[in-house]
């Protein structure tokens, strides 16, 4: 994009100088909470650096853990730690690493990044990525020092049953990890839905699509690919929780379940989870290598492309973890073919940051240096990657040491290289000093030279017959040397990030006006002086590198002569754009600090861990006040049009409350529904795969199918129950806001009533026909399809009464209706999953001829 | 199949390749063993192993191609590297030409796929393999006039003659993994997979579990010897037959206590009362080349030593340490069990 | 008086029919086209082969391959399609068409073109290896 002088950018949309005040209402809005109270704050700066503390903090544990289980392998038949605890090891470390720092660190940066590089002054649900944080914080702390008490997972970070189910894993072990990291996915797809509805929503006026920053297309894929993939894990999570706590047999292979498929599901996540951590950094790096070498980025549609398409080529790729578990030839190489085909937008990234470099003048600053290191190393993992999408070469590659080279390089170069560059580039944003260029170069080199030597022999260890997973080895194999070499390598890398903590201890100094600003001289809008409010005023975007094409952008942004210059609304707010253009929609009043989402993530947390350590009665007592928590949080949220639309200057008058498509919780609801019918879908792929391996016994012999009356009265129910409340959406129209009809909470009363009668129903059912969840694979997964409708329809009743509490406070009208809507949605949902589940669970086994 | 028929050529192939990565990496020295899918001992792993060469030549050049390309632009002079900084990099290096040799290698991979571990080459031994934790049940069915008779934690198999290893498991999931004929294949319980390979060279292997199962899941590994067709049938018939009476005072002492001790309700010896089926067949332990799965060789001490002390030797095992057998007491066992050839 | 406001939002009002979600899904139309085709024929060869139906024959060919290589040009037919549509689009656009719509057509281009090579190699396995082993 060239820079374009119009007429346009003379006519600022605001006249300087601004009112007195503006600027100082603007700062007391925005100012953080002083004291302890500061744990309440919602701001982005900080939540976002909190975040990514946290997730160095658990990149540093986990990094440990790794140099224990390196020390333990330096030396053959090695006795420094027992199998027992090496076993736990290599299983935090690979769970950590992954949960605990990949995908929390990627969320943590675009929390403190996106709102800045799309000029917005926060994102559009502060408290949920608030939420988020702490809910991840204290889980993640929790569930690491299970570790200190000997009982923290041991069965691998894939926790393949039978192993572990409650034969061969009895102890509370696995229950950590499958209570822990669920509870930590659901914190993830929090703060996904949150980047989504951040990217789609909230950028600066004008910057329509083929302007977005790359990293923005970047964290838009990896949150859709959250939102796609996630669901899968914790449905796989629930089925193998199920087995465990009560016996639902989904993966024993003598009651009619299968190992293989909580594979499926497993990788299904598992995968794209590679992708998942991958493509915000390449984000990053999009960010970073344009700077570096002083040019716009080359080929910013081909970049897009690469995204989207490993968006979805990654999704065929999961079986590529199952080559050797004797599928058919022609299944494996579905997963051969995808495999291969998802090279191709990793080489156009590849050649688009080459291209890049060419076209500009790189100066090796550290940035630029971890960049470079990044190319190096990923080159090399992703070539390997190649190699073992060849199945018959993977037949040997698999679950060896090779494997570990591979996924260390590709994940390392992939992601924690560009990390660091980011680290040393966007330190200045956050930090009254940059981090040292000199201690920077010595990171790099250690870190770059460890990386290598750790894992460059592994190749050769694997291939030469060490498999993964072993905690200690034979004399006289060929692995000794190799080992050694191996341990030396961790240790250098650990120096290099010892050093970086050194630099960060002396040079980070947390900082919002005082930063140490734009000295890389960046062209994104990141780069703008910015406060606790980010910017003082929102400018018009005509390019995709601005401050570059607009060299005097930052002087008038900060003299406030652009967009919402103040806060017009007298709170904090936000400016929601429209999704494709980037034109100005509305003003979204958002909430400031609070206790009800901290309380809602500690009592949420304490849930899941007082579960898994079997405490039943404190930990129901935990989801009540948690639950109340969130009813308390929400209460503040659907502000209704509490004021008369407001001026953000340039003659646009926006409202600062609308509805329907446009508003952004409508949004998040859309895709909350996508992350359900996912969900949903995961468990009729569980169904349907269980039902193919077990031929002429689905269901078993002898069982008897209920009578089709009872699916039938529950289909009548549920639709009797969305009809009426799409009724009361009809009532609820109209000018006139004073007087609500009655027959809205009428209508929602009943319909909730209707819909708890279909799915006891459904239960019902099945109960009186004497089918047992227990003694078959098909009595645990048609259950299964029942219970998992009634959490939704148990949900939705929910929403039901809090939406007539709504009506009741007068919270709710024909105008001020976002949570009516919010809530009609979702029960157009739950009726839509409840009728596909009757469906299958009544109508599957009666179309194969049983009954 | 036919691809490994010429056992000359790829060989050639692979020592000039070597030749070539050694120099490069003195570690590589170590490729050759006994648990070493770059030692390939039958034409399907030799077929891989070429595959692996194939593979590391072309990654090995296309990495070498594109760090050229990134330090061209990092440090050619302005002028002469503008011609990379364009888009057409992008279209020709990461769209054109990952395509054109992305076709090859699926291609070349489909067709190795189809050819290996694939049925041919005239009726296979069979082989059934059961995963434990942490040691392995093996079988060999009937084949042809030969009987049927079960060991473990030991195969052998005759050169020049396909083998199919049929596996499961009862109770984790475990992988047979022998790197120098053939990759792995899963063992699950509820599934039977089929593994098929041949081995051309006579030797002595070695092959491990490759997918985590459990505590000792380093620890459980198998010997593998490959014979010659006579040699091969010579142990055979060794081993369908019963166990052989103890000859001198001492052994029939151990044989005594091994009864007492109850050791026969897990373990099976042909020809005697011992029968169990929980722990490994011993009806010729004393022939097997190593103990424990892999873990120790085999004689009267490391028997002896592995019988006292089992748990602490291989913790989370299921049989137990029995330490309080006297010295003498665990020389009788250990003698017995030696003797059972 | 708020619905007053409201009425003024026009912004906002032109902003509603940008119809986001189907303007994405358009663009990313090949590879769309390449799931499906993905889900089809990963479900076909997983029934077929786990319920013996392998050997089944259609048209003189196994019903797998047959499965692959109608799921094929079927996917092939549908990017062709999306890709077709964006060039009649393309041809319509001048200087001064939005930025963001030239932009999303070329998205939808370029997404069709790579797509059409990996529903392709997607298909390859149906001549290469055979069913069911």
């Amino acid at each position: 994009m060239k820079a374009s002088p119009t007429s346009e950018n003379i006519d600022y949309p605001n006249a300087v100088p601004r009112p007195p005040g503006e600027l100082e209402e603007l700062k007391r809005i925005w100012a953080s909470p002083k004291g302890f109270a500061i744990v309440t704050d919602v701001n982005n700066t900080n939540v976002g650096l909190w975040y990514v503390g946290t997730a160095l903090l658990f990149f540093i544990l986990a990094g440990i853990l790794a140099l224990i289980m390196r020390t333990q392998l330096a030396l053959p038949e090695s006795n420094l730690v027992g199998h027992d605890f090496y076993n736990q090891l290599f299983t935090m470390h690979g769970t950590v690493m992954m949960f605990l720092f990949a995908v929390p660190a990627v969320e943590a940066a675009s929390v403190y990044l996106l709102p800045n590089m799309q000029a917005a002054r926060d994102l559009p649900f502060p408290r949920l990525s608030a939420y988020a944080f702490w809910a991840y914080f204290i889980g993640g702390l929790v569930f690491f020092g299970s570790l200190f008490w000997g009982v923290a997972p041991n069965t691998g970070w894939y926790m393949y049953p039978p192993l572990t189910s409650y034969q061969y894993s009895p102890g509370d072990n696995a229950d950590w990890w499958l209570l822990g990291i669920g509870f930590i996915e659901i914190s993830a797809i929090a703060g996904a839905i949150e980047i989504i509805v951040g990217v789609m929503k909230t950028r600066a006026v004008g910057m329509s699509l083929d302007r977005l920053p790359v990293y923005s297309w970047a964290m838009l894929v990896f949150a859709i690919m959250i939102v796609v993939g996630f669901p899968a894990i914790i449905l796989g999570t629930v089925l193998l929780e199920l087995e465990r706590a009560f016996h639902w047999p989904f993966f024993i292979a003598e009651k009619g379940g299968d190992p293989l498929l909580w594979q499926h599901l497993f990788w299904f996540f598992g995968h794209p989870e590679v992708y998942i951590i991958f493509l915000p950094a390449t984000g990053m790096v999009s960010m970073i290598v344009p700077t570096v070498a002083r040019t716009p980025l080359v080929g910013y549609r081909l970049v897009v492309l690469a995204l989207i398409a490993t968006g979805f080529l990654s999704f065929g790729l999961w079986v590529h973890h199952m080559f050797t578990t004797g599928l058919p030839k022609i299944s494996l190489s579905f997963f051969s073919a995808a495999s291969t085909a998802v090279a191709v937008p990793s080489g156009i990234q590849v050649f688009a940051w080459i291209a890049t470099i060419a076209a500009g003048r790189v100066k090796l600053t550290t940035p630029a240096l971890f960049i470079i290191g990044f190319l190096f190393i990923f080159t090399a993992g992703g070539l390997t990657g190649v190699m073992v999408a060849v199945a018959p070469f993977d037949w040997q590659a698999h679950d060896t040491y090779f494997i570990v080279a591979h996924l260390h390089y590709v994940l390392i170069g992939g992601m924690v290289f560009p990390l660091f560059a980011a680290f040393y580039y966007w330190a200045p944003v956050a930090s009254k000093c940059r981090l040292s260029e000199r201690v920077g170069r010595w990171v790099f080199g250690l870190m770059f030279a460890g990386v290598n030597v750790t894992f460059f022999p592994m190749h050769v260890t694997g291939l030469i017959g060490m498999p993964r997973r072993v905690y200690t080895y034979p004399q006289g194999l060929g692995w000794d040397a190799l080992n050694l070499v191996s341990t030396a390598g961790a240790f250098m890398i650990a120096a290099g990030v010892g050093l970086f903590l050194f630099d960060l201890a002396r040079n980070f100094r947390m900082a919002s006006e005082d930063n140490a600003g734009n000295v890389w001289g960046a062209g994104t809008l990141e780069w703008l002086p910015n406060g606790d409010y980010a910017t003082r005023s929102i400018p018009t975007v005509t390019s995709r590198d601005p401050l570059w094409d607009r060299p005097g952008l930052s002087d008038e942004v900060e003299a406030g002569r652009w967009y919402l210059p103040g806060a017009p609304t007298g709170g904090r707010e936000a400016l929601v754009t429209s999704p494709i253009d980037g034109r100005p929609q509305y003003v979204l009043q958002i909430p400031g600090p609070g206790w009800a989402h901290v309380l809602a993530a500690v009592f949420t947390a304490a849930f899941f861990l007082l579960l898994t350590v079997k405490l039943v009665m404190p930990s129901v007592v935990c989801a009540v006040i948690a639950f109340a928590c969130v009813i308390w949080w929400l209460w503040e949220t659907d502000p209704g049009p509490t004021r008369p639309p407001v001026d953000i200057g340039g003659g646009i008058v926006l409202p600062v409350y609308v509805t329907g498509p446009m508003n952004h919780s409508w949004w998040a609801m859309i895709v909350l529904m996508v992350v359900s019918g996912m969900t949903f879908a995961c468990l009729l792929f569980s169904y349907f795969f269980l039902w193919l391996v077990n031929p002429g016994a689905w269901p078993p012999p002898g069982t008897t199918l209920p009578s089709p009356l009872w699916p039938l009265l529950a289909g009548a129910l549920y639709l009797a129950g969305s009809g009426l409340v799409a009724y009361a959406s009809g009532r609820l129209r109209g000018e006139d806001r004073r007087r609500p009809p009655r027959a809205v909470p009428a209508c929602l009363g009943l319909a909730v009533a209707l819909i708890l009668a279909a799915s006891t129903a459904d239960i019902m059912a099945q109960l009186r026909s004497g089918l047992s969840p227990e003694a078959h694979a098909y009595g645990a997964a048609v259950y299964a399809i029942a219970s998992l409708q009634a959490f939704f329809v148990a949900t939705v009743a929910v929403m039901g009464l809090y939406t007539i509490a709504r009506w009741w406070a007068g919270k709710l009208d024909s105008v001020r209706r976002s949570t009516f809507d919010n809530t009609m949605l979702f029960w157009h949902y739950a009726t839509a999953q409840g009728l596909t589940g009757l469906i299958v669970s009544y109508g599957f086994p009666r179309a194969l001829g049983a009954g | 199949m036919d691809l490994g028929s010429t056992p000359d050529r790829p060989a050639g192939w692979r020592r000039r390749a070597a030749a070539a990565v050694a120099l490069a990496l003195p570690l590589l020295g170590g490729c050759r063993g006994v648990q070493s899918a770059l030692d390939a001992a039958g034409s399907d792993a030799r077929t891989l192993e070429r595959l692996s060469w194939v593979l590391f030549g072309g990654g090995t050049a296309i990495f070498l191609l594109v760090t050229m390309l990134l330090l061209y632009a990092l440090f050619a002079p302005p002028e002469r590297r503008h011609w990379l900084g364009t888009r057409r990099t992008i279209v020709v290096g990461g769209l054109v030409f990952p395509i054109v040799t992305l076709t090859a290698i699926l291609t070349y991979g489909l067709v190795l796929l189809r050819v290996t571990n694939a049925a041919g080459g005239g009726a296979p031994l069979r082989i059934e393999v059961v995963g434990e934790q942490y040691w392995w049940r093996v079988h060999y069915p009937a084949d042809g006039d030969a009987p049927a008779f079960t060991t473990a934690n030991e195969i052998q198999v005759p050169l020049g003659r396909p083998v199919e290893v049929a596996v499961t498991s009862t109770d984790v999931i475990h992988s047979f993994w022998i790197p120098n004929f053939a990759g792995k294949i899963d063992m699950i319980p509820g599934r039977v997979n089929a593994l098929r390979f041949d081995v051309d060279r006579a030797g002595i292997y070695r092959g491990q579990c490759a997918e985590f199962c459990g505590d000792q899941h380093a620890l459980m590994a198998f010997d593998v010897v490959a014979l010659e067709p006579a040699a091969f049938a010579a142990w055979r018939s060794a081993q369908a037959r019963p166990a052989a009476a103890p000859g001198v005072p001492l052994l029939e002492q151990g044989r005594l206590l091994f009864a007492r001790g109850g050791c026969g309700n897990c373990h099976a010896v042909r020809g005697t009362e011992f029968s169990g089926q929980l722990g490994p067949d011993l009806t010729h332990v004393g022939s097997r080349r190593s103990i424990g799965a892999g873990m120790f060789p085999n004689n009267a001490g490391t028997l002896a030593g592995w019988i006292a002390d089992t748990q602490h030797l291989k913790g989370g095992a299921r049989m137990p340490s029995y330490g309080s057998l006297s010295g003498e007491e665990l020389r009788a066992i250990a003698g017995y069990l030696e003797s059972l050839k | 008086m708020a619905g007053d406001g409201m009425q003024r939002a026009t912004p906002g009002r032109h902003a509603e029919r940008e119809r986001p979600v189907l303007r994405l899904l358009f663009a990313a139309g090949g590879f769309v086209a390449w799931a499906a085709q993905f889900a089809v024929i990963y479900g076909v060869a997983g029934v077929a082969c786990a319920r013996g139906y392998g050997g089944v024959t259609l048209l003189g060919i196994g019903l797998v391959p047959f499965a692959i290589l109608a799921a094929t040009l079927l996917a092939l037919a549908a990017t062709a399609l999306v890709t077709l549509a964006a060039m009649r689009e393309r041809w319509r656009m001048n200087e001064r068409t939005d930025p963001a719509d030239r932009f999303l057509n070329t998205a939808a281009l370029l997404v069709g073109g790579l797509a059409a090579v990996s529903i392709l190699w997607q298909g390859l396995p149906a001549l290469i290896v055979p069913a069911c082993q």
